[in-house]
């Protein structure tokens, strides 16, 4: 781990939320237009991001790392890298993504989103209330009024409600 | 100032607010009591902020945003809602006056207007729905031009003539699904069709298909992103060869030929030709196929190594080239199959995979067909049949959750039917759910329940009835003996149109007053005796298109 300052490397300390600090190149979190402008604006040598779960600090900077050495030739490995990236368990995925919207990390948040829609795609209206913890707040009536709107089912969809 | 910087850019952290109370003296302190409330949300990754929802939802289509997205919560509905402009027109039914065409057509151009200022902005659901019945066609294209401007990203088009088409097409760089419905497709002109480079859905949907060889070959060239293909009733069709290298973007794949309401006006023979379908689509997850025609297809789906549910439902002959034994060989990723067997198979039926989640099998003529289910995992099973064949159930059930017999038409609704029913029965675990459905079903004749004899408990966790006509009381009082005989469920469900609350209540009166309810001895073993208590739940679904549901609580 380089801990002096040798040559242009500046090095930058983000401090996570259960106060565990990563120490990093600055050169990396420039990527994230949040951390940039700090850096930038600020001098600062040390990030609190105290909403950030180190578990999931500890993804976000392992794909810093690898975009950074994205070159033309192992964009390949790239593609794999973040189809992997994304196969967690749903709660994780939506904690980086939170995180990647704060942070403003353009290219993964478009990729995040994406994710999280296509996880959510095919399932049933309750399975998303489940994952996302969200209590009807419709009356009866409103709600059985809003499903007549929907459009009928393909043959071969109804089969689309496991979680 | 530079901790006060700080300290407001991390304000959605959790134990940092003593800080910004004392940092934060410059009359900004509503905006950090907004940040607190946050705060706490924030905790629960499930909160998302409004802006992260949108973006969320801007991947969805129209269809999902509609049908799921704005059925979960007031908040979710407002953002999917606010996501979503929608131009629907669809014309008077065909005997409406000329007149009256016009008339509500003028209308739908006032709503261009109205909705256009929405249909320019940043609104990334941009619907355009039109039914037409090729009278308007010079109004038509007319519209068409001034509706090129939009940039849809989804366009539902019904019984629009190619004529017309194109021009609405031009401007298609946002398209991301097309359904066309009872629509010529430029079979001989494809060229005249713009690449549609972002279409990620495609739908036809009583589209006759010539020269379908060329067709999928052309098909993949103009739509080269092409994720989700859907064929319905789609005549002409012989060949649908989807070749390697040139759908490898595919996922998912629904062909389904069967009479519409639409497909009158074609002869059985057009709507019938099938002959092969080959697809060597090697990201292919979703495959669906179901077939009324009589001839026999040639199936080719070897190549398709990720797929992950297969539903091949050929009603009058299986599919040629099609093996039964290597099924999950083939497809190591399968979790969803269903399968559907008239004839009895030259090899065995085997399934062997611990992948498989979910399994159906129809047995439509209750043949004698060699099994071999190893599927540890499975969590759901079902069976649909004339009868109940008990050589069916999996062997290894323990992971089983559910299971569920769906029976056409049951001949023999005697002793030896509940017997066959508790010995398939007793291979699933205690916390399993059993939904039977018994569409069809003979009358009871059970007046003498003591043939059932000695047996032990058989408990499963829930029993979900459901039969499609209402059964006269004392074929009740029978079916309900049978039933409770058969496994002694904890939650016991059943549609509205059986009548065991009334039977329920009698026995309930019984059970108080009589200290034997029945001539039950200890030989007999009547499942009264084990029976400590039930209620009576009345339940009412939200859902459409079911029926209500009574249930009953057992205690044993």
């Amino acid at each position: 781990m380089a801990s002096s300052t040798t040559g242009e490397k500046k090095i930058l300390t983000l401090k996570g939320g259960d106060n565990e600090e990563f120490i990093l190149e600055e050169s990396l979190v420039l990527q994230s237009e949040l951390l940039k402008n700090m850096v930038k604006e600020e001098r600062v040598s040390s990030i609190p991001l105290p909403s950030i779960k180190s578990k999931t600090l500890v993804k976000i900077i392992e794909y810093l790392k690898k975009h950074a050495e994205l070159t033309p030739s192992n964009k390949e490995e790239f593609k794999n890298f973040e189809k992997e990236f994304v196969n967690v368990v749903l709660e994780e995925l939506l904690d980086i993504t939170v995180a990647v919207n704060y942070l403003k990390i353009n290219g993964l948040l478009e990729f995040c989103c994406q994710a999280v829609a296509d996880r959510i795609k095919d399932k049933s209206v309750e399975a998303v209330r489940k994952i996302f913890r969200i209590e009807s707040d419709f009356t009866p009536e409103e709600e059985s009024e809003f499903r007549k709107e929907t459009p009928e089912a393909f043959e071969g969809d109804l089969d689309d409600t496991t979680n | 100032h530079t901790l006060c910087h700080i300290n407001n850019m991390c304000l959605i952290g959790g134990n940092q607010q003593s800080h910004i109370k004392r940092y934060d003296i410059h009359g900004r302190r509503k905006r950090c009591r907004i940040a607190e409330e946050q705060i706490s949300n924030s905790l629960n990754s499930a909160w998302l902020p409004e802006e992260l929802l949108l973006h969320i939802f801007s991947y969805f289509t129209s269809r999902e945003l509609i049908s799921t997205v704005c059925l979960v919560s007031k908040r979710w509905h407002r953002l999917g809602k606010s996501s979503l402009a929608i131009l629907d027109y669809s014309v008077e039914p065909l005997f409406s006056s000329r007149k009256h065409v016009l008339a509500s057509f003028l209308k739908f151009v006032d709503q261009i207007e109205v909705e256009s200022p929405r249909l320019s902005t940043s609104i990334p659901v941009r619907v355009l729905k039109l039914q037409l019945n090729r009278r308007l066609e010079r109004e038509i294209t007319q519209l068409m031009k001034s509706l090129a401007k939009f940039n849809f990203t989804e366009l539902f088009l019904h019984s629009v003539s190619i004529k017309t088409m194109p021009s609405v097409l031009n401007n298609s760089n946002f398209l991301s699904v097309l359904h066309l419905t009872d629509c010529q497709f430029p079979n001989r002109r494809f060229s005249a069709v713009p690449t549609l480079f972002s279409l990620q859905q495609l739908l036809l949907y009583d589209v006759v298909i010539e020269h379908s060889q060329d067709f999928f070959l052309n098909l993949s060239q103009k739509c080269p992103c092409i994720v989700e293909l859907t064929l319905t009733n789609c005549s002409g069709c012989e060949y649908i060869d989807l070749p390697a290298g040139q759908y490898n973007k595919l996922k998912k794949l629904r062909l389904h030929n069967s009479y519409s309401k639409y497909s009158l006006g074609y002869g059985y023979s057009e709507l019938y030709k099938l002959q092969r379908v080959r697809i060597a689509a090697e990201n292919l997850e979703r495959f669906y196929l179901y077939y009324k025609g009589r001839n026999q297809i040639d199936l080719d789906i070897g190549q398709c190594g990720q797929l992950q549910f297969l539903h091949l439902h050929c009603e009058q002959n299986f599919p040629a080239g099609f093996h039964t034994t290597n099924i999950c060989s083939m497809f190591p990723h399968l979790k969803t199959l269903f399968i559907y067997l008239n004839r009895p198979l030259n090899d065995t039926l085997r399934v062997v995979s611990d992948q498989l989640e979910i399994l159906i099998v129809w047995n439509k003529y209750d043949l004698f067909i060699p099994v071999d289910f190893v599927t540890p995992n499975l969590r759901t099973f079902t069976y649909i049949g004339g009868e109940i064949i008990t050589d069916f159930a999996p062997i290894d059930a323990s992971k089983i959750r559910e299971t569920r017999i769906e029976l056409s038409s049951s001949k023999t609704s005697n002793v030896d039917w509940f017997v066959k029913l508790r010995s398939y029965i007793a291979k699933f675990s205690k916390d399993t759910v059993l939904c039977l459905s018994i569409y069809e079903m003979a009358w009871f004749h059970l007046h003498n329940t003591d043939d059932l004899g000695i047996h032990l408990p058989c408990p499963i966790k829930k029993l979900k009835l459901h039969i499609c006509q209402s059964l006269p009381q004392n074929h009740c009082k029978s079916l309900l003996d049978c039933l409770l005989w058969t496994s002694h469920p904890e939650i016991l469900e059943f549609d509205s149109n059986i009548n065991f609350e009334l039977v329920l209540r009698k026995e309930l009166d019984y059970m108080v007053t009589e200290q034997h309810c029945c001539k039950a001895t200890l030989v007999h073993r009547c499942w009264r005796l084990f029976l400590t208590d039930f209620k009576i739940v009345r339940s009412n679904s939200t859902k459409r298109n079911e029926p209500k549901y009574f249930t009953i609580l057992f205690t044993w």
